[in-house]
C-alpha cells in the first residue's frame, strides 16, 4: 500500500533547476515511487490531486516549498530527511561557490593567469561558440570546440584561420580527447604510450584509445577532430593537422585514424599524406573496405578494435593482421528461447558503437533497423517501435533534446530496455557501457535494476531475454571498471572485449533462433 | 566588486524601479537576488551578463560574493538612485546606469503588418528541438513517453485550458480568459511555475499583436484588474513577473525574441537565449508567446499531444509542424 509524507518549507526559494534536481533526486530513492517538490500554489495542490497525490496541505502558501514523496511507508521519513539535507546542501554549497576566488570570465583573463597554456577548451551554446574559438585562435591557443550547432561555413572558416595560424580546432562537437594525459570532455584514463590516435569520432576515440590501454600499450596523444571534419567541405583540414603533428611527436611510434566513411577526394587525401608521414599508420575508415584504403604505409581496418590490435602489434614489432575477428559464435550454456524470440536489440549511447554495430550485424544477419541506418540496413519508420533486428543510437540528438545524454543519463534506456522485454520477439538486448570521465559515475545502479526487471517482465510471459554488452573503460577510470563488470555480470549480462565482439556474440546467439540467419551468417 | 568591497555599481535598471522604498531582502540566489519592498514590489538585483527584468538592476559585475552577505528579512533602502542594506554593509550605485525599457512596444517601432509566419515556424521548431522534456513544451510537442504522473496531469490540465483560453481570446471574451488563467496561475513546477511563465509569454503576444489589433488592446486593458488578483495565487516572484506583462512589460529575453519574430531578426538565436532562463521557465514563456501569437493553431497542437496521449497513437496525431 502506497503512503504519502508531505513537507512544507516556509518562504523557501530555489530555483528551477534546484526543484527539478530535488524532484529528481528524491524520485530515485528506494521505496520512493514519485516525488515533487514545487510551490505550493493552490493549483499546484490540486494539480497533486489530479495526478493521485492527495495531500493535506494545510497553512501553506504560494511562497511555500511544498514536497511530497509518495511510496513505501517506511521509506518515506528517510526520503525526507533527504530532501531536507540537500535544501542544507545547496545553501551550503551556494555559499561556498559565492566565495571562491572570481574565475576568469574570458579567454583573455584566462591566458593572463595562466600564461603557458596554449589550447582553450570552449563548451558555450552553439551560437557563441564560434565566435568564442576564433577569440581563442587569434589569441594563439589551439580550440577544442566541445559545443555543437556550429554551422559547416563557421567551421571551414575556424579551420582555415587556424591552418594558417600552424593552429588545430578540434571539433565542433568534439566530444572526446587526451591530450598529453590529460582526458578531456568523455574520456577514458588510459596509459600514456606510443600510439597517438587522430579521429572524426567521440566513442570510436574511446574504444581504441580504451583497448590500446588494455593490450598493454598506451596513447601519447589522443586527437578529435569533430565528425564533420572529412566532409567534402571541410577537407580533413584537423585530422592533416593532427596527421602531421603525431608524425613530428618522437613520443608517437603508430598513429591511428577513425572516422566514418570520408568524402572520396578526402579520403585520398588523407590517406596521400598518412602514406607519407615516415611512420606506420593504422586507418579505420567505418563502412569502408580496407581493401580500397590500405597502401603502402597504412595498414587499413574494419573496426575500432582492429584498429587498437594492429596499432600495438606494431608497436611490439608485430606484423599486423588483417582482422583480429573470430567467427561468431553462440555461447554454451544458453537458456531455452521461446519461439517466438528471434530478434537482437541493441540500444546505444555511443553514435559509433551503434553504426558500427549497424554495419556489422547487417552484414552478419541482415534485416537490420536502425534510427542511424547505414549501407544495407532500413530505417526504423517509429524511433519508438523496434522492428526485427533494431540497433538504436539513443544519443541521437531526436532522443537528446532537451535532455542530457545517455552516456549521462540512463533513464530513456533503462525504460526502452523494459519496453523491448515486454516484446515476445525480443531474444537479445545488446549494451554499450561506457565509462570515464563525462560519462553516469554509476552506469550498473542504473542498468542492473533495468535488467533484473526486463527478466522478471519476460520470465512472467515464460521467456528469457539474454543482455550482452561492452564495458568501453579501463581500471582508471573513475567508476571502478571491476565493480561496474562484477554488479553487471552478477545482473547476468554476457560481456566482449569490444563493440565488434559484442556484436558477433549477439548475432551468434540470434542465429541458433533462425535457420535462416544461421545460415547467412555461415556464408559471411 | 570583491567581498572587502562596499560599492557596487549598476549598468542598467529596469524602468519600473521605484525611486524610493523601504523593502526587505526577500530571496537569494547565486546570481540574483530580491528585494521586496514595503508596497509588495519585488525589485532583482542581477548579475553582469544576466538579462534585464523590468524591476531589474543589474550590476556590472558578479554579485556571488554580495550574495553571501545577504539573508531574507534584512532591511534594505532604495533611495536617491542607491541600493543599500546597512547590515550587509553595501550600497549598489545605479545613479550612472541606463535606464532599461522592457516594453514589446518598445520593440516594435512602426511595426503594422502581421508577424511574419515564417518567425513563427522558426520559433516553433526550435522549440520542438530544443525545449526540455518538462514544463508546458511536452503539451505541444511531446510524445509522452517519459513523464511522470505530475507532468501527465499538467499536460492533461493544458490540454483542456488552451483550448478555451484559445477560443476566449479570439472572441475578446475577457471573462473566459480570466477563468481559464485562473486554472494556469501558479501551476506546474518551477520557481516560477510553468503555468505563469506561459501567461507572461502569452501577455507579450498580446501585447505584441495589440498595435494592430484594437480588440486584443482593449482585452488587455480588461485583464488588468481581475489577473492582476488571480497573481496573488502564486508565489511573490512569479507574481512580480505577471503584473510587469500585464501593464506591458517584460523581460529582456523576451522582448529580444518578440523582435526578432516582428522585425525579421534571428528567431532561432534569439529563442535560444531565451531558453537558458531556468530549467523549463525560458521554453515555458516561449510556448505562451506562441500560443498567444496563434491561440487556434497552437491549441490544435496541444489538441493534438493529448490525442496521441491517451489513444497512444503516435502517427495519428503527432503534430509534424503547424502551418503557421
Amino acid at each position: 500500500m502506497s503512503a504519502t509524507l508531505v513537507k512544507i518549507v516556509p518562504r523557501e526559494y530555489r530555483d528551477s533547476v534546484s526543484l527539478m534536481q530535488l524532484s529528481a533526486m528524491l524520485g530515485k530513492l528506494p521505496g520512493v515511487e514519485q516525488a515533487s517538490a514545487a510551490m505550493a500554489t493552490e493549483n499546484n495542490l490540486a494539480l497533486l490531486a489530479e495526478a493521485g497525490l492527495r495531500v493535506d496541505a494545510k497553512g501553506a502558501g504560494a511562497s511555500d516549498l511544498l514536497i511530497v514523496v509518495q511510496g513505501e511507508k517506511s521509506a518515506l521519513p528517510a526520503a525526507m530527511e533527504e530532501a531536507m539535507k540537500s535544501l542544507t546542501r545547496q545553501t551550503e554549497d551556494n555559499g561556498a561557490e559565492a566565495r571562491v576566488a572570481l574565475r576568469p570570465r574570458s579567454i583573455q583573463m584566462a591566458l593572463k593567469t595562466t600564461p603557458e597554456a596554449n589550447m582553450a577548451l570552449i563548451s558555450t551554446p552553439g551560437d557563441y561558440a564560434a565566435a568564442e574559438a576564433m577569440k581563442a585562435l587569434r589569441l594563439g591557443l589551439n580550440v577544442m570546440l566541445f559545443s555543437n550547432n556550429v554551422s559547416e561555413e563557421e567551421e571551414l572558416l575556424l579551420k582555415r584561420f587556424a591552418r594558417d595560424a600552424d593552429l588545430i580546432v578540434m571539433g565542433p562537437d568534439c566530444g572526446t580527447a587526451i591530450i598529453n594525459g590529460t582526458p578531456l570532455a568523455f574520456a577514458n584514463v588510459v596509459k600514456r604510450g606510443p600510439v597517438g590516435v587522430v579521429g572524426a569520432s567521440g566513442t570510436g576515440l574511446q574504444q581504441v584509445t580504451v583497448l590500446v590501454d588494455r593490450l598493454g600499450s598506451g596513447i601519447s596523444q589522443a586527437i578529435g577532430t569533430g565528425g564533420r571534419d572529412l566532409h567534402r567541405d571541410i577537407g580533413a583540414i584537423s585530422m592533416l593537422k593532427g596527421l602531421k603533428d603525431l608524425a613530428a611527436d618522437p613520443a608517437t611510434q603508430v598513429i591511428v585514424l577513425i572516422s566514418k566513411p570520408p568524402a572520396p577526394e578526402v579520403a585520398e587525401r588523407v590517406l596521400a599524406e598518412a602514406a607519407q608521414a615516415g611512420k606506420p599508420v593504422v586507418v579505420n575508415f567505418l563502412g569502408t573496405d580496407p581493401k580500397q584504403v590500405g597502401r603502402k604505409g597504412v595498414h587499413a581496418v574494419k573496426t575500432l578494435e582492429d584498429a587498437a590490435r594492429a596499432a600495438v602489434a606494431i608497436v611490439k614489432g608485430e606484423k599486423p593482421r588483417d582482422s583480429y575477428a573470430e567467427a561468431p559464435s553462440a555461447p554454451s550454456g544458453l537458456p531455452r528461447f521461446a519461439n517466438t524470440q528471434r530478434y537482437v536489440r541493441g540500444l546505444y549511447s555511443g553514435g559509433t558503437f551503434c553504426y558500427e554495430a549497424t554495419l556489422l550485424l547487417g552484414e552478419l544477419l541482415g534485416d537490420v533497423y536502425s534510427n542511424t541506418p547505414t549501407h544495407g540496413t532500413t530505417e526504423l519508420a517509429d524511433i519508438w517501435q523496434s522492428r526485427q533486428h533494431t540497433l538504436i543510437d539513443l544519443g541521437d540528438d531526436v532522443f537528446t533534446r532537451g535532455r542530457p545524454h545517455p552516456m549521462i543519463d540512463y533513464r530513456l534506456r533503462t525504460e526502452r530496455i523494459a519496453k523491448e522485454a515486454e516484446d515476445p520477439e525480443t531474444a537479445v538486448i545488446l549494451l554499450d557501457v561506457v565509462l570515464g570521465y563525462g560519462s553516469h559515475m554509476d552506469p550498473s545502479s542504473e542498468l542492473v535494476p533495468a535488467i533484473n526487471r526486463a527478466r522478471t517482465t519476460a520470465s512472467a510471459q515464460g521467456r528469457v531475454i539474454v543482455f550482452v554488452g561492452q564495458i568501453c573503460g579501463t581500471a582508471a577510470d573513475p567508476q571502478d571498471f571491476a565493480r561496474q563488470t562484477r554488479a553487471l555480470a552478477d545482473a547476468g549480462m554476457l560481456f566482449a572485449e569490444s563493440n565488434a565482439q559484442a556484436v558477433r556474440l549477439a548475432a551468434g546467439i540470434a542465429s541458433t533462433l533462425a535457420p535462416s540467419a544461421a545460415q547467412r551468417l555461415r556464408k559471411s | 566588486m570583491t567581498d572587502e568591497g562596499k560599492v557596487l555599481f549598476a549598468d542598467s535598471v529596469g524602468a519600473r524601479v521605484p525611486s524610493r522604498a523601504r523593502a526587505q531582502v526577500h530571496s537569494v540566489f547565486l546570481r540574483a537576488c530580491n528585494i521586496e519592498t514595503e508596497s509588495g514590489e519585488l525589485v532583482t538585483l542581477l548579475a553582469a551578463g544576466s538579462g534585464n527584468l523590468p524591476h531589474g538592476i543589474r550590476c556590472a559585475s558578479p554579485i556571488a560574493p554580495l550574495c553571501a552577505r545577504l539573508r531574507q528579512g534584512q532591511t534594505a533602502i532604495l533611495e536617491g538612485a542607491t541600493l543599500r542594506v546597512p547590515t550587509a554593509d553595501f550600497v549598489v550605485d545605479f545613479s550612472r546606469a541606463a535606464v532599461w525599457s522592457g516594453t514589446v512596444a518598445a520593440a516594435l517601432p512602426g511595426v503594422r503588418g502581421a508577424e511574419p509566419q515564417g518567425a513563427l515556424r522558426e520559433l516553433w521548431e526550435t522549440l520542438r528541438e530544443h525545449a526540455p522534456d518538462q514544463g508546458v513544451a511536452p503539451a505541444l510537442f511531446s510524445s509522452g513517453s517519459r513523464r511522470s504522473m505530475l507532468g501527465r496531469a499538467l499536460v492533461a490540465r493544458l490540454a483542456q485550458t488552451l483550448p478555451i483560453l484559445a477560443r476566449a481570446t479570439e472572441a475578446g471574451d475577457a471573462g473566459a480568459v480570466v477563468s481559464t488563467l485562473g486554472a494556469l496561475v501558479g501551476l506546474g513546477a518551477g520557481l516560477t511555475p510553468a503555468g505563469d511563465d506561459l501567461i507572461v509569454g502569452y501577455l507579450a503576444a498580446l501585447w505584441s499583436r495589440s498595435h494592430r489589433e484594437p480588440g486584443i488592446a482593449a482585452l488587455l486593458r480588461a485583464l488588468v484588474v481581475p489577473v492582476g488578483q488571480l497573481s496573488l495565487h502564486t508565489n511573490a516572484i512569479s507574481r512580480q513577473m505577471l503584473l510587469d506583462a500585464l501593464r506591458g512589460h517584460f523581460a529582456e529575453r523576451l522582448t529580444e525574441v518578440v523582435r526578432c519574430v516582428c522585425g525579421g531578426g534571428n528567431v532561432a538565436g534569439a529563442s535560444m537565449r531565451a531558453l537558458e532562463i531556468g530549467h523549463s521557465s525560458g521554453a515555458d514563456v516561449l510556448c505562451g508567446l506562441l500560443f498567444g501569437y496563434s491561440p487556434t493553431l497552437t491549441a490544435g497542437s496541444v489538441l493534438a499531444c493529448a490525442t496521441e496521449n491517451y489513444s497512444g497513437d503516435r502517427h495519428a496525431a503527432r503534430p509534424a509542424a503547424i502551418a503557421f
